[in-house]
């Protein structure tokens, strides 16, 4: 579903990704983890068509990013970390302006919103300007402008930093109901015990580069995934 | 402690109009401080030749009080309206309240620090008023150290005075709109009406009229503004008077002192309370599903009308436009001004297309988007489908408002048919200029960088580029298009109809550049 093969992108002479090659199945979540940076951010962004990069190819559905970004960006949703959305608008502004974006039908987007907004406790406030909301509840209307359209793939870059335990939970069980119907997901993350719980697949950068990538039982084993990445992380 | 934060105030105001993070920074800067030079020439020299004619009137009467207290008064009115509605925000509002009072720092401190950034504007903003009016001071009257002394002191005052009207009015003006939903589109519909009047005053004989009799008539003023003392004082201090200048220093630090504790006593309450704006709720409505052209410009005005600092600054030139258009046409009509119909069109003309292009709305949209910029790279938005909406912002807000102006002025300078039609499409072909290169410049010089959406709209080089450039192509073809027929002797009509089709044109060529390299640039954003 996403290839990444020899993926690499270059600040001035650095690279920040170098000869990066990933591959993630229809169905499947899957960890990006990685130190402080890594590479992870700008493998997401470049991925989600923010970024141009150097070398390599990206595809999503067959589809390359570059050739053809918009066929590739309406089956996709990117939620940036710290995600700073439109604070001049209402919420339900907000969500309608991503759902005419993707061409959602009304009742479709009236169904997905009033779900969504009523599984993360927003509904009341959907009326009321962006800049009104907290961290919190600005994250959850983001998320929930990234999955209301059903997105084959969906990139995340750090999601459950500023969600509430019950906020974090349901977006769990959103991602799983995601995966059962096809949807690949790949996520940046920090918090390695939700990431071995939830995630089928993982992948670890260092410095820029692949270090480990496979399913999460085979890479962490009987030990834990914050041991394995601490063990890699001190390997030169 | 109140040194650091009187530096660190004044650090951030001047990032607030100087974004020195951009590459093009210097030139940006150059270009806000050379804007500042010629208001500030203007003011000064207005205040100076007033100031000969109202020195030759009140010292011929003996009323050099009255000189002083002429110019003290406009003086503290000036950086009382540029201030009022910014100070509350400026005191109460900065986004580092939480940082300075987790700290060990006293809010006292804290709230002098912003006092004392916000009374130096003041007394910039009162020097460039009166010092021009002591200068021809000290030239006729000679010069006398103690006189300047105390007329320095007196400027020092009256700023602090009018800092001390500002905060107080600005706070009530905060504290009755906090709470209120549309407090922005409040606070700009207030400040547009009073540029409105500005305008209208300054360029009608209103002001003059005033000006003239108050100095023709100073005698009998003076002798019913003496009994009222304050007044008198205030002009007198700065005429070696030591009783008036201790009088006002006692008022003025009394009003101020006053003010402060007020202040002080509230400021932690205010600056830490959430806005208690009532909560709109959800309610089920019908909601049309748009077409992604028709979502994006509505997002694009969305923005506009939200934020005060867009309106303010990119369409001064459709406020001017209408002001001056109106007033130009008494003139003409009421005989002041003895020109034919032909050439009082022309005139109409000319202004209305010049003022086209004081316009940039297309300019800062891109540099607004800043950390947003990921939803517009993310989605399924193609670069172009953006740009459009940006110039559709520009031409839909520009082009009705000024067709309406070309309107008034084909009824009010009488203009025939022909000079009607060049009147309504001249203009509307400047307003898609000045849209596209301010769109084009935008792209190419977007800065990111700011902190306050003021920096983003003001002192962003687009702006200044996309207003220089729009100038510069109306002065010269509308220079071309008036004097080659003078010059060749053949009809303005014939020349304009080649105006329209060389805009035109123009035009065309902008349109492509944009969708040729601009959108490459955009890509690169």
């Amino acid at each position: 579903m996403l290839k990444i093969k020899n993926f690499t992108k270059k600040y001035g002479d650095t690279p920040a990704v170098d000869n990066l090659s990933i591959e993630i199945e229809n169905g499947k979540i899957c960890a990006f983890i990685g130190h402080n940076g890594a590479g992870k951010t700008t493998t997401l962004k470049a991925i989600a068509g923010i970024l141009d990069f150097d070398e390599g190819e990206i595809t999503v559905d067959g589809m390359s990013i570059k050739k053809n970004p918009m066929d590739v960006k309406r089956i996709m949703a990117y939620l940036p970390d710290n995600p700073d959305i439109y604070e001049f608008m209402s919420a339900t502004d907000y969500l309608n302006f991503i759902a005419d974006v993707y061409g959602m039908s009304q009742e479709d987007r009236k169904t997905k919103i009033e779900k969504y907004a009523e599984l993360f406790g927003i509904t009341e406030s959907l009326g009321n300007k962006l800049s009104e909301f907290s961290h919190g509840m600005k994250q959850k209307v983001a998320i929930i402008s990234a999955i209301m359209h059903e997105p084959k793939l969906l990139l995340m870059d750090e999601p459950f930093v500023g969600l509430d335990p019950i906020a974090s939970h349901q977006l769990k069980d959103i991602l799983h109901e995601m995966c059962e119907k096809g949807s690949c997901i790949f996520y940046s993350t920090h918090v390695l015990e939700v990431a071995e719980k939830l995630c089928d697949e993982v992948v670890i950068v260092k410095g820029g580069k692949l270090v480990k990538q496979g399913k999460m039982s085979d890479i962490k084993g009987d030990s834990s995934l914050e041991n394995v990445f601490l063990e890699l992380e001190d390997k030169e | 402690m109140l040194f650091t934060l009187i530096k660190l105030q004044v650090k951030k105001r001047i990032a607030s109009l100087f974004n020195t993070k951009s590459k093009n920074s210097g030139l940006s800067a150059m270009g806000i401080l050379v804007s500042f030079a010629l208001i500030f020439g203007i003011v000064i020299t207005g205040s100076y030749n007033l100031a000969e004619l109202a020195y030759t009137n009140f010292h011929k009467a003996d009323l050099d009080w009255f000189f002083f207290l002429f110019f003290s008064v406009p003086a503290v009115i000036a950086p009382f309206f540029f201030t009022v509605f910014t100070s509350y925000t400026n005191l109460f509002d900065s986004k580092d309240n939480d940082l300075l009072l987790s700290m060990p720092i006293s809010h006292r401190l804290i709230i002098l620090s912003r006092l004392i950034s916000m009374w130096i504007i003041h007394i910039l903003i009162i020097a460039i008023v009166m010092i021009p009016m002591e200068v021809k001071y000290c030239e006729k009257s000679g010069i006398d150290v103690l006189q300047i002394l105390c007329f320095t002191a007196l400027m020092f005052l009256l700023s602090l005075l009018s800092l001390t009207i500002s905060i107080l009015v600005g706070w009530i003006i905060g504290i009755a709109t906090k709470n209120l939903r549309n407090k922005n589109m409040i606070i700009t519909i207030m400040v547009l009406a009073f540029l409105v009047v500005y305008f209208f005053l300054v360029s009608s004989d209103k002001i003059k009229e005033i000006a003239s009799s108050l100095i023709t008539g100073a005698e009998g003023i003076a002798a019913n503004i003496k009994g009222i003392y304050p007044l008198y004082a205030i002009g007198s201090s700065a005429t070696k008077d030591m009783l008036s200048l201790i009088t006002v220093l006692g008022i003025v630090v009394a009003l101020f002192a006053i003010v402060f504790i007020a202040i002080s006593k509230t400021f932690i309450g205010i600056a830490t309370a959430k806005s208690s704006t009532k909560s709109i709720g959800y309610k089920q409505q019908n909601i049309k599903s748009r077409k992604v052209s028709t979502t994006l410009f509505k997002k694009e005005f969305s923005r506009f009308i939200n934020t005060p600092a867009y309106i303010l600054n990119s369409v001064t030139g459709l406020i001017v436009s209408i002001v001056v258009v109106i007033m130009t046409s008494f003139k003409v009509n009421d005989g002041t001004v003895n020109i034919s119909v032909t050439v009082s069109s022309i005139i109409a003309l000319i202004l209305l297309c010049i003022f086209c292009s004081l316009d940039f709305v297309t300019a800062p949209s891109i540099s607004l988007e800043a950390k947003t910029l990921w939803l517009l790279k993310s989605l399924p938005i193609s670069p172009m489908d953006s740009i459009i909406a940006k110039l559709k912002l520009h031409i839909y807000i520009c082009a009705p408002v000024t067709f309406i102006t070309s309107i008034i002025a084909i009824v009010m300078y009488n203009a025939s048919v022909g000079y009607a039609i060049f009147m309504l499409l001249l203009p509307l072909e400047y307003t898609f200029i000045s849209a596209q290169i301010g769109m084009y410049e935008g792209i190419k010089h977007a800065n990111f960088n700011w902190v306050t959406e003021t920096q983003a709209v003001k002192a962003g080089i687009a702006s200044l580029l996309s207003m220089l450039f729009s100038l510069l192509i109306s002065l010269v073809t509308l220079a071309a298009a008036i004097f080659l027929p003078i010059i060749l002797d053949f009809s303005f009509l014939i020349s304009f109809s080649v105006l329209l089709v060389l805009l035109t044109v123009i035009n065309v060529l902008l349109f492509k550049l944009i969708k040729t390299k601009g959108v490459k640039l955009y890509e690169k954003l």
